[in-house]
């Protein structure tokens, strides 16, 4: 007895970084404040391109990075570590994860009728928010409700990753009354990885559409978000695979994140969860799916592609070795004083002849690459993703609530699926009442007058 | 009796003072050398003490002695005896001092004149007090004279808590340390009992140490050790070597030598310089040593009465056996290093000053610049160290587990010892702290998720190693080939014409 409340100690101290008291406690609030930087630049990306006014994806990549480097040397001037968490990224089509070009004249250009997946990344001392948004490039600069709704496979992508999106976010809410409702179908049980895997898969089978390895639904901690170069063990949740980590097998679906997630741990109030679903439409052969998983895309499916060079490294502070290169050297020295434990972007660096050096420290294994990953398979392949992170906040007066640190209350596009969500559980995780789950999302500020002037324009946080 | 043993010579012309009576007694006594004309008076005589003198001497090899001589030796004993009771007797006590108890007027009086007694004297006026009240405080009545003290040595309780009083071997000791062969006679009672004891009758020799003369301090108790000894025949082998020993012991001035014939130095400073100088004696702990004069003692007398090797356990037959021992193995030392031995000399020691509230500042600690390399970044380290001072470096000084670096407290400094100097030269870049992040990925990081990707790839690069030197393979085997495509012996290329 007295060994556990050693143990239970020891946890609490370690931990005081990693819990989430009230939404007044200051890792909430950095937390808060790193979710809106995030759903600003998401929300002003998203209005230009959706206003055709950015159609160069360096340019949105460039901006997305400049305002998230702009905004987080706003706040917390006394924080050394902050700032991007995750370049930003605009993967098209069938592209999943890494593409942000490093000049402007090789970029791709959007165009009409293009699926546009945003990733970004803000992080205050180490509390981070990352957020990605899936939309569509329309032809047109009218307003969205005006035009038809997207149908066929593309709308039931969406659909089935936006709904995942939300009912991941309600049944992870349901943790924060399973003590006062414990009677209710979602108040007696555990929210542990499996049942989020079960309640994915099912609205992936009900819209006819595979899970794409890279999917994770998982705990997040202080600086641990889940990137390439940090193997953490016992992580709660549940990922469908990894993209980066190559297996050296046969199979390569087998011996990747299984044996670092824990899937039977239960989530527990006052914790920060990332949710990150990529679906896809595979029609592909069977061959293409996971042979344990018919529900998941084969890892095989993925492939880097051939051409695009990856641009975005992370540090990988396992492996030190002192380099040759002079350029790597400095590209070394700058990455672990100026850049954190986050991913980079080769044109973030400042030293003199950093790709080189990015090169040769990629080489050497100290940086690992994001490689811009394309999923094959049917003739036009795509590929959706919806990826934010919740704040499992409890409430000391009545019952908590999910905060939505970003990504909230951007609209998808218009879609309309044929398919519907005939089962009632999740029926009641996505109605209004979201099975009791107060859902609070987080609001970013307007960034026009940023670009503009300069200034900052700091609003109150706004309550949907 | 037959004739024969009447024609051998009589055992009453041994003795040069025989009797008058001795030539024609029947009834003798070899160890007086007298004789008796009636068995009765035989057994009489067997009875007396002066027999029983003569039989302990006889055992010794030493000569009988006449009952007119015994006489006057025991006379001359009660006498000393007397003189040594009230030397022992003597008890003063200085208040000024903490109650400091001194058992001889020659330690009292050192006392008195020390700079530590006039120093407390001082702070005691300072305070009131004065010496005189003092004076009459003094205890210099009659120390509780129990029947314990006297020779019925064994109601000596052994239960006493052990006090830290040197004994010695053969109880030696030199009066002036106070009451120290009491003690050590209290200490180890069986043994010292029995030696004081027997010990006792031989005693009339000479004049010996206190730890003999307790045994003569009641004057019946010389009577009752005397019929006791009826039983202690068997005790009797060790009793005459003490006797033999105390009889050819040699006492050393203080200012001899104690390992060479050297002698009549300057004074104690002087004997002590010779001792250390040519013998290599070394007298630890100097500074807090009190009775220089007592210590010197005390080991002459270990030497000279009791032959012992100061060092070992080696007993010499003699004087210069011991002597010669102790040069001849290097043995001119005090031993130091145990508690025992620590003990056996503590009574020349006064520690107190080395105690944390009778701490006084003292001198800079400025010798540590000697344990420095000359080096000029080392010039700013002395001169801070030498600001430092020892009490106060003494509380926060931390010491490297190898016992090569030293940190000081108030600077931040570390000082290397010379002997790592080269390394402290060398200009090493400062290791990088961690920050917060960085700390948090590899503490969070498995290391053996990593160790499998990484072998992985190793393996990967060979095997592409493989595929290249395969290729070259081929393609030099292509290259051989088309060597030798052309076998015709006379070959002309057609291009070139006819």
């Amino acid at each position: 007895m007295s060994l556990q409340e050693i143990v239970v100690d020891g946890e609490e101290t370690v931990d005081t970084k990693n819990a989430l008291t009230s939404l007044d406690s200051p890792i909430s609030l950095k937390y808060v404040a790193a979710g809106r930087i995030a759903q600003s630049v998401l929300s002003y990306l998203v209005r230009e391109i959706a206003q055709r006014r950015m159609t160069n994806v360096y340019d949105i990549c460039h901006t997305g990075d400049s305002l998230i480097e702009q905004e987080t040397s706003k706040i917390y001037k006394n924080v050394d570590e902050k700032g991007i968490a995750g370049p930003t990224t605009v993967d098209i089509n069938n592209c999943v994860q890494g593409y942000s070009p490093v000049n402007r004249e090789t970029a791709y250009v959007l165009s009409n009728g293009d699926i546009v997946k945003i990733s970004l990344g803000v992080h205050v001392d180490g509390y981070t928010s990352l957020v990605s948004h899936t939309l569509i490039a329309l032809p047109t600069i009218a307003p969205i409700d005006q035009v038809a709704p997207t149908t066929g496979i593309l709308a039931d992508d969406i659909c089935a990753t936006h709904l995942a999106t939300e009912a991941v976010m309600s049944l992870l809410g349901t943790v924060l009354y399973r003590y006062e409702n414990p009677s209710g179908y979602y108040g007696n049980r555990p929210v542990n990885g499996e049942r989020i895997r079960d309640l994915v898969e099912s609205i992936a089978k009900t819209f006819q559409v595979k899970v794409v390895p890279g999917s994770a639904v998982r705990r997040v901690k202080r600086f641990l978000v889940g990137q390439d170069t940090v193997h953490e063990v016992d992580v709660k949740g549940y990922a469908w695979g990894s993209i980066s980590i190559e297996a050296m097998t046969d199979d390569p679906d087998e011996g990747d994140l299984k044996k670092m997630i824990d899937t039977e741990a239960a989530a527990e109030p006052g914790e920060a969860w990332l949710v990150d679903i990529i679906m896809c439409p595979f029609s592909g052969p069977e061959s293409g799916l996971n042979k344990k998983n018919p529900l998941q895309v084969s890892r095989r499916m993925l492939k880097p592609h051939g051409d695009l060079k990856p641009t975005i490294f992370t540090r990988d502070y396992n492996r030190n070795l002192s380099m040759k290169l002079k350029s790597a050297r400095g590209v070394l020295i700058e990455v672990d004083n100026r850049k954190s434990v986050y991913p980079f972007h080769m044109n973030n660096l400042s030293t003199p002849g950093a790709p080189l050096g990015v090169a040769a420290l990629a080489n050497a294994d100290i940086v690992a690459p994001t490689k811009v990953m394309m999923i094959q398979g049917s003739p036009s392949p795509i590929a959706t993703r919806v990826r934010t992170t919740v704040l499992l906040m409890p409430s000391a007066k009545h019952v908590g609530e999910v905060v939505r640190l970003s990504g909230g209350g951007i609209k998808p596009s218009w879609v309309h699926s044929e398919f519907e969500v005939t089962d009632e559980d999740i029926m009641e995780l996505l109605s209004e009442k979201r099975a009791g789950v107060r859902l609070r999302n987080i609001q970013g500020s307007d960034l026009d007058v940023v670009r503009e002037s300069g200034a900052a324009n700091v609003q109150e946080m706004e309550v949907e | 009796m037959s004739a024969a043993t009447l024609s051998s010579p009589s055992p009453a012309v041994i003795g040069s003072s025989a009797p008058a009576n001795g030539g024609s007694a029947l009834f003798t006594c070899n160890s007086c050398g007298v004789g008796f004309p009636t068995p009765d008076m035989q057994r009489r005589h067997m009875k007396t003490d002066w027999h029983r003198y003569n039989l302990k001497r006889r055992v010794a090899t030493l000569p009988p002695i006449s009952a007119e001589i015994f006489a006057e030796r025991v006379l001359q004993q009660m006498d000393a005896s007397r003189k040594n009771e009230e030397k022992l007797l003597f008890v003063q006590i200085c208040r000024v001092c903490g109650n400091k108890r001194f058992t001889s007027a020659g330690a009292y009086e050192n006392h008195l004149s020390s700079s530590r007694h006039k120093d407390n004297l001082k702070r005691a006026e300072q305070l009131g007090l004065r010496e005189d009240d003092d004076a009459e405080s003094n205890l210099s009545g009659v120390r509780d004279h129990s029947p314990d003290w006297s020779v019925a040595s064994s109601t000596f309780s052994l239960g006493e808590p052990v006090q830290p009083q040197p004994y010695h071997a053969f109880g030696f000791r030199d009066s002036r340390v106070g009451g120290g062969g009491k003690k050590s006679l209290r200490r180890h009672k069986t043994l010292s009992s029995a030696a004081t004891s027997s010990v006792a009758g031989d005693d009339l020799d000479s004049v010996i140490g206190d730890g003999v003369v307790l045994g003569l301090s009641d004057g019946s108790g010389s009577s009752s050790v005397a019929d006791d000894h009826d039983a202690e025949d068997e005790d009797e082998d060790i009793d005459s070597i003490i006797a033999r020993k105390l009889q050819n012991a040699v006492k050393l001035p203080i200012n001899a030598c104690i390992f060479c014939s050297a002698q009549n130095f300057g004074g104690i400073e002087a004997t002590v310089a010779h001792m250390q100088r040519d013998h290599g004696l070394f007298i630890p702990e100097r500074d807090y040593l009190v009775d220089l004069e007592g210590l010197l003692t005390y080991l002459s007398e270990k030497v000279s009465i009791g032959n012992a090797c100061l060092y070992c356990s080696f007993i010499g037959r003699s004087l210069n056996s011991v002597r010669d021992h102790m040069v001849a193995k290097q043995h001119c030392k005090i031993p130091y290093d145990t508690e025992d031995e620590r003990l056996e000399l503590s009574s020349f020691y006064d520690f107190s000053s080395s105690y944390p509230d009778d701490y006084e500042e003292e001198d800079d600690w400025d010798d540590v610049a000697s344990e420095e390399e000359g080096a000029e970044e080392d010039a700013e380290t002395v001169t801070d160290v030498s600001v430092v001072s020892r009490r106060r470096a003494e509380g926060n000084l931390v010491l490297d587990p190898t016992g090569l670096e030293l940190s000081l407290p108030l600077s931040r400094l570390r000082i290397g010892h010379r002997s790592l100097a080269r390394y402290y030269r060398q200009s090493l870049r400062p290791s990088t702290e961690l920050r917060e992040g960085q700390g948090t990925v590899i503490a969070a990081s498995s290391r053996q998720v990593l160790a499998t990707v990484s072998r992985d790839s190793v393996k990967e690069r060979f095997t592409k190693k493989d595929w290249r030197d395969q290729r070259d393979k081929q393609n030099r085997d292509i290259r051989r080939e088309q060597r030798y495509i052309n076998q015709q012996k006379h070959y002309r290329d057609p291009m070139l014409g006819g």
